[in-house]
């Protein structure tokens, strides 16, 4: 203990009234704007940004669909799904579930859903589209379904069963009048503004039946001569809903549908998908989650088919579902933790100062996290869980530090000052380890993975005020202990003994060392084939035995593909999808990726053009095929846009300037090596069918052992430099590869950049239009604007106001050219440079084409033709996430050893110690990597944090180790003398600490219903007991072995350590 | 003291290796490199198949992406046959055991040898009109029909006919459009042609074309009347045996004729699929078409029936008879039928060996021949 500690100690002890006051009223503001939390999950947050799949993927996703996609698969429990009860069930969901708030109503898809559809020509040569199941039968559905709901409802309030079909429509007729009154009285209105959830949602509920029976009503009156009603079941001439020969001719067109049979209908007819996709930013997944399952009920109802669900939404609605159970969990996991101090300590003592710690720290984490503005997840609970497990591992220490001076000293208040001086480095080192390892995630582009870094290390940081500072004031206030001697149970201190002999015997530490090796080793081998990305199908984040897991395999059974991989075919000007060279281009990717026998299936505007064409010409098929001119394709497309009734029915497979288009490839499952697969498939079509006239690439792969290494530092790292690749092609068809010229001038902000705006990230034409209405109509003025009202603009908040305002800030800097290149021609001039804005932003591609104005390529590439740009998609979306997670997650552990060195480096100016932490952290990650191998546990976005967590958790004991042993040489105890004591003295304390808190999370592994924290808990569990051995075995062995300096003869300078006097160090 | 100080350091070098295996720690993950999967794994896809023409015990049946498939014990084992070219190829015909054609998009004409084994390209020049210099023909060819190993017919789009007495020479072959005998324009659709020997062929096509030829193609008379079926009807496919003809067309159209073309009369067939291929032989007569429609005739087209066949949804295009009552059926996804009761009844074939490595047919594979390069890379 040094004199600053000791003043300062001093100090705040005197001035305990003061400090007692602003801690409780910082935590009775923090306690404030904790009750404001909201719980929600973000899809956006889980995506990370600068990788350049969702740089595509964003540029894409409002064109061509999210990836936030509900997979349903509605399965006929007794034959096909050709029998118009099951066809009812299906329209039904897929009408349910357009109608639910969040989903994005272009992107629903099912064999009811409008844009599918068969077309025809008729007599007359005109191309008419029929919806596939028949718009008549169509109908037929929606009336059974409705009218289903509408008797039920009628039924359950209390009315007789419906005498005639007539009856009924009377009244519906009058349930509609009865609803318009309600809802337009003025009660009603100001019941749904007043925000109280029930009120507001049963309001809804009246809204959503009027809309019902409004379509109920129209259709009954369409019902053909010779319907009636039975109980609930409308029944026509033939004595069926819809007429024999509709369904009967369904089946064929079905399998004559590429779009359809093997995607939206199984291959052996027994089962349907419906896929919808939804919004991106925040959601009430609760609320989806709920109402999805509310009508899985209603449609399973009779027995006749079982519906299963699958989907990121539906997996986020899952952990909610079990966020109480998680809570539950976490809150009996501090029970258990409380408990175990309570008999380690036996006293209130040791209950009350590590739960109050926890406690304090958690509201003042949990308001930071409201201020800011973020979110809670359940899945991301864990995090604070393991803060709080470190807090309480402090104020133990200190709870034990305290007792030894009391004892020594017999004043409160002076034990009180003597320990928190005695722990204050030690102790404020811990905590900024902690902090900072916690923060280091950060650095991954993953929005969530920030927020949980910033908040995290936050929470963690207040620890140093709610345990090391309040901790020491509460013990002032409270009665001084009368008894203080800690339970230490005989078989512990017979174990430690025998561990101390063997750590300090000179033969048997060199044999602990050999083992120890050995394990390193070969933890070694099994840590190398961690997979990153998921490594069965379904998710690991639930049990395999769950609904959610059951459901995914039998639909990666059923259907070919439910799993999208979207690759985007780009051209260099409007309506260039439309020439035919690039069909045909399209077609022969279609064809290489299909080969495959992982890809069920792939679809994209070539297979409408080539259905339409076969139809336009009598049915033959030798007409399926490219057309051979431009305005034929045109032609034919519009044709069929004309033909239907939602003219927007191609948007989901070209764009409205038919300039990019979308070729989406279907997989069985999304596994991390299908998507490697998959990319590397595609990667290398690409490679070896350059395109177009001339091509222009970003070329950024860090190849040979040296890129290997950069890429495993991930973001720790400016992005790696690009290379302008540009190729043109010959009269004889081989393409050159061109000079380009090395630049390296600086250029000025442009001046006018109104046009600009829409090159700014995730800026769509509305977004724009909202900024351009509010007056900020170039980047200038965005930049310059307030965060706050930018905020408030439709269509933004917080977190995105401030991405779009550094971007524009970005604008407003100079640029370095890296390197240009220019071409005159005929046509025109063709300019494409590479710009850099920032040490740390990646190189970006910049194209001027024939007089146009400068574009940034998203997707870093462009080509007079086609080009393809990877990947957006379920699988796109997932490969990006994985290769982040593959960066990240040796930068976040390069990061925090190298703190922990650094750290300790300066603090204690020991090499030796720090080398010796590190090799002790070092070697328990590697057990705990080569555990995850043995779990089948792989990298993942949820397990990213966790793990670099869990890394730092165990530090502290061999640094409490290795202290007290140079403390008891100082005292002058020899070396193996001090080894012996520090393990049995501290080494109980270091037992005690780990065991409690492996003993607190360990039960999750079996009462968790997520596989998740089951597996978080024995994850977290090997790393303590690694940490544990590690700390009272390994670095005493290696201590005996070695002598490192540090524990060499008193006096060495450079070590601040306690004085000479002090009694049983446990720290 | 300097010394000292080095000393002091070398006795921390053991923990350089644990600074060592820190950093190992950090970069183990991933390292693992991908590979991809064995290529030989890769499996083409089912192309669909239009065209089938059968020679004793060899048939040949061609289709998507320049796909040949060639079988030489009657259809019950096929195997890839690499071709220059990715165009779609639309039918094929032998004109004996070694020596045929295939026909396809944009032009392709590709002849054989060899039984199928290997093909090579042929050029046709299309002759400089007022319009147009000469250029090679680059319009899609529907059929062809082999009269002998060296002499046959070729029919396509916009009124394209193409002959030839070599083998490996052709010409493109004009009509007076007044031989149409209808109002139409004579740049028309013809999707088959059929000649049973050196003097008598038949073409069909689009508005209800039936042209025939009985003096080797010098002349060609187009004048017909229809019973019971619209005069411009889409006609698919031919089979002829003499001057009794079956035509099917679109909407489950059939009509036939016995006086040589002149005039037709419908056949009530049970359909409205389109009808796409047609064959004669010995009697019987095969119709195939949309939804896996088929029919049978073994008196001349006066009766039809179904034959037993397994119950598909592909589309069949073209029907083909081999020898001894052989015969098949080709079609969407690669579907092929044989059967071995001259249409009776028929059962799926079995498959083929698995097809090349690269899934994509390798150019320069041909042998021999005239006119003949390899290509720097596959055209589409």
């Amino acid at each position: 203990m040094d004199e600053l500690s000791l003043r300062f100690s001093r100090f705040f002890i005197r001035h305990r009234r003061i400090n007692i006051i602003l801690i409780g009223a910082a935590t009775a503001y923090f306690g404030y704007e904790a009750l404001q939390l909201q719980v929600f999950s973000q899809f956006i947050d889980l995506l990370p940004r600068n990788h350049p799949y969702i740089q595509v993927y964003e540029n894409y996703n409002r064109q061509f669909g999210s990836a936030n996609i509900v997979t349903a698969a509605i399965v006929a429990q007794d034959g096909s799904i050709y029998d118009e009860d099951v066809l009812e069930k299906i329209y039904g969901f897929t009408d349910q579930i357009d109608k639910l708030d969040g989903v994005d109503h272009g992107q629903v898809s099912s064999i009811t859903s409008i844009g599918i559809r068969n077309q025809e020509v008729d007599r007359e040569g005109v191309l008419r589209s029929q919806q596939i199941v028949g718009e008549e039968a169509l109908a037929l559905l929606e009336a059974q379904f409705f009218t289903r709901r509408a008797v039920r409802r009628a039924l359950d309030g209390g009315a007789p069963a419906f005498a005639s079909l007539r009856d009924f429509e009377a009244a519906v007729s009058d349930r509609k009048a009865e609803l318009v009154v309600t809802l337009s009285d003025s009660a009603a209105l100001r019941l749904e503004k007043m925000e109280d959830r029930e009120q507001a949602a049963s309001i809804q509920a009246l809204r959503e039946e009027a809309a019902e029976l409004e379509f109920l009503a129209l259709r009954l009156g369409e019902l053909p001569d010779g319907y009636t009603l039975d109980g609930d079941q409308l029944t026509g001439p033939e004595g069926t809903l819809v007429p024999k020969a509709k369904i009967k001719s369904l089946p064929d067109r079905i399998h004559q549908n590429k779009q359809v049979y093997g995607r939206l209908v199984s291959l052996d007819d027994t089962a349907a998908l419906v896929t919808a996709g939804f919004l991106e930013g925040r959601l009430d997944y609760e609320q989806i989650f709920n109402r999805i399952y509310e009508l899985k009920t209603e449609l399973e109802s009779d027995g006749k088919v079982v519906v299963h669900l699958t989907g990121q939404p539906i997996l986020i609605g899952w952990t909610f579902f079990y966020a109480v159970e998680i809570i539950l969990i976490l809150l009996l996991s501090l029970g258990i933790l409380v408990v175990l101090l309570g008999i380690y300590f036996r006293h209130w003592y040791g209950i009350v100062m590590p739960l109050s710690g926890a406690i304090v720290s958690a509201i003042w984490g949990l308001g930071f996290i409201s201020i800011m503005g973020y979110q809670l997840e359940p899945l991301v609970l864990v995090i604070p869980m393991l803060i709080t497990a470190r807090a309480v591992s402090h104020s133990v220490q200190f709870v034990e530090r305290f007792y030894e001076e009391y004892e020594r000293l017999e004043n409160k208040e002076e034990a009180v000052i003597s320990s928190m001086a005695e722990l204050l480095l030690p102790g404020t080192l811990a905590i900024v380890t902690d902090a900072f390892g916690i923060l280091v995630i950060g650095v991954s582009s993953i929005a969530l993975m920030k927020k949980v870094a910033i908040f995290g290390a936050f929470w963690a940081l207040s620890i140093a005020v709610t345990e090391m500072l309040l901790n020491r004031l509460l013990i002032v206030y409270f009665p001084a202990p009368k008894n203080f001697k800690h339970y230490t149970p005989p078989a512990v201190k017979t174990f430690l003994k025998a561990t101390a002999r063997v750590a300090t015997g000179e033969r048997s530490a060199r044999i602990i060392l050999v083992i120890w090796l050995v394990v390193v080793v070969s933890s070694f081998f099994a840590a190398y084939q961690v997979e990153v990305g998921e490594s069965r199908p379904g998710t690991p984040i639930l049990w395999d035995d769950s609904e959610f897991n059951q459901s995914a395999r039998v639909i990666s059974s059923k259907f070919f593909g439910a799993d999208d991989f979207m690759v985007i075919v780009e051209t260099e000007q409007a309506v260039g999808i439309h020439r035919p060279e690039v069909m045909r281009e399209i077609e022969a990717f279609q064809r290489y990726m299909e080969q495959d026998p992982k890809v069920g299936g792939s679809i994209s505007i070539v297979d409408f053009l080539k259905a339409i064409n076969r139809t336009f010409h009598n049915g033959d098929p030798r007409w399926f095929r490219v057309p051979a001119t431009d305005q034929e394709i045109g032609g034919l497309l519009y044709l069929y846009e004309a033909g239907s009734p939602d003219p927007r029915i191609l948007n989901p497979y070209r764009d409205q300037e038919a300039r990019n288009a979308a070729v989406r490839i279907f997989y069985g499952d999304h596994q991390g090596e299908t998507i490697r697969q998959a990319v590397a498939r595609a990667e290398e079509y690409i490679e070896k069918n350059p395109t177009g006239n001339v091509s222009i690439r970003l070329a950024t792969d860090r190849k040979g052992f040296v890129g290997e290494v950069l890429k495993r530092l991930g973001p720790l790292i400016p992005p790696a430099s690009a290379e302008l690749e540009v190729q043109v092609r010959d009269e004889d068809g081989t393409y050159q590869r061109q000079e380009v010229v090395l630049s390296g001038r600086r250029e000025p902000p442009p001046e006018d950049s109104a046009r600009w705006i829409l090159t700014l990230p995730r800026m769509t034409k509305e977004l724009a239009n909202v900024l351009k209405d509010a007056g900020y109509d170039n980047v200038q003025k965005i930049a310059d604007a307030d965060l706050e009202e930018l905020a408030e603009l439709e269509g933004y908040d917080l977190v995105t106001a401030y991405a779009l305002q550094n971007a524009a800030e970005l604008d407003r800097r100079h640029y370095t050219v890296r390197a240009e290149w220019s071409r005159e021609s005929d046509g025109g001039e063709i300019l494409a440079e590479i710009r850099r804005r920032g040490l740390y932003e990646a190189d970006e591609l910049w194209v001027k084409y024939h007089g146009g104005a400068w574009e940034r390529r998203k997707s870093s590439q462009w080509a007079e033709g086609p080009s393809y740009a990877l990947a957006s998609g379920l699988m796109g979306v997932l490969g990006a996430s994985n290769d982040e997670v593959e960066g990240s997650n040796n930068a976040t552990l390069i990061a925090s050893f190298a703190t922990v060195f650094v750290v300790i480096l300066i603090s204690y100016r020991s090499l030796s110690i720090g080398l010796l932490l590190v090799m002790s952290l070092g070697s328990a990650a590697l057990v705990s990597l080569a555990f995850m191998f043995f779990a089948r546990i792989g990298f993942d976005v949820n397990t990213l944090p966790v793990q670099a967590l869990g890394v730092g958790v165990g530090v502290d004991y061999a640094l409490y180790i290795m202290d007290r042993v140079v403390h008891e040489r100082k005292r002058g105890h020899n070396l193996e003398e001090s080894v012996s004591i520090a393990i049995q003295t501290t080494g109980m304390a270091v037992f005690f600490t780990g065991s409690t808190l492996v003993g607190g999370i360990i039960f999750w592994y079996f009462i968790s219903s997520l596989r998740f924290a089951a597996d978080m808990s024995l994850l977290l569990s090997i790393l303590l007991l690694a940490n544990m051995v590690g700390a009272i075995l390994v670095v005493p062995a290696f201590t005996t072995v070695f002598k490192p300096r540090f524990a060499q003869a008193v006096g060495d300078e450079g070590y601040k350590g306690s004085d000479g006097a002090g009694g049983d160090d446990s720290g | 003291m300097a010394l000292a100080r080095v000393r002091n350091v070398l006795r921390v070098w053991w923990l350089l290796p644990a600074l060592g295996l820190a950093l190992a720690a950090a970069t183990t993950q991933g390292a693992l490199e991908f590979e991809p999967a064995d290529p030989a794994a890769w499996q083409l896809p089912r192309s669909d198949l239009y065209g089938v023409a059968a020679a004793g015990d060899l048939v040949l049946a061609v289709g998507y992406w320049g796909t040949v498939l060639r079988s030489v014990d009657g259809g019950q084992i096929w195997s890839h046959q690499p071709t220059p070219t990715d165009r779609t190829l639309y039918a094929v015909s032998l004109g004996d055991e070694s020596r045929g054609w295939a026909v396809g998009a944009g032009g392709t004409l590709l002849q054989t040898t060899d039984g199928g084994v290997s093909w090579h390209k042929l050029e046709v020049e299309l002759p400089a009109t007022e319009f147009d210099d000469a250029r090679p023909l680059d319009t899609p060819l529907f059929d062809v029909s082999a009269i002998s190993p060296y002499e046959a017919w070729a029919v396509g789009d916009f009124g394209t006919i193409l002959h030839t007495r070599d083998g490996s020479q052709w010409e493109v072959v004009v009509i007076p459009p007044e031989a149409f005998g209808d109002e139409n324009i004579p740049d028309r659709i013809l999707n088959a042609v059929h000649f049973r020997d050196r003097d008598h062929g038949w073409i069909v096509g689009e508005f209800g074309t039936t042209l025939r030829t009985s003096d080797g193609g010098a002349t060609w008379t187009g004048e017909r009347s229809f019973t019971g079926a619209v005069e411009d009807v889409y006609l698919m496919d031919l089979a002829a045996a003499g001057d009794q003809a079956v035509a099917g067309g679109t909407g489950g159209v059939v009509i036939e004729t016995a006086d040589g073309g002149l005039t037709w009369d419908s056949a009530r067939l049970p359909t409205t699929a389109g009808l796409f291929g047609a064959a004669w032989q010995n009697g019987s007569v095969l119709l195939v078409g949309d939804r896996g429609v088929m029919f049978r005739s073994d008196d001349g087209g006066a009766t039809w029936k179904t034959p037993k066949a397994p119950r598909l949804f592909n589309w069949f295009r073209a029907a083909a008879f081999g020898s001894d009552g052989q015969a098949y059926v080709v079609g969407q996804n690669g579907i092929i039928l044989r059967s071995v009761d001259s249409g009776a009844s028929w059962a799926q074939s079995a498959g083929g060996e698995p097809p090349p490595l690269d899934g994509v047919s390798s150019p320069g594979a041909s042998s021999s021949p005239p006119a003949a390069e390899p290509e720097a890379r596959p055209e589409h």
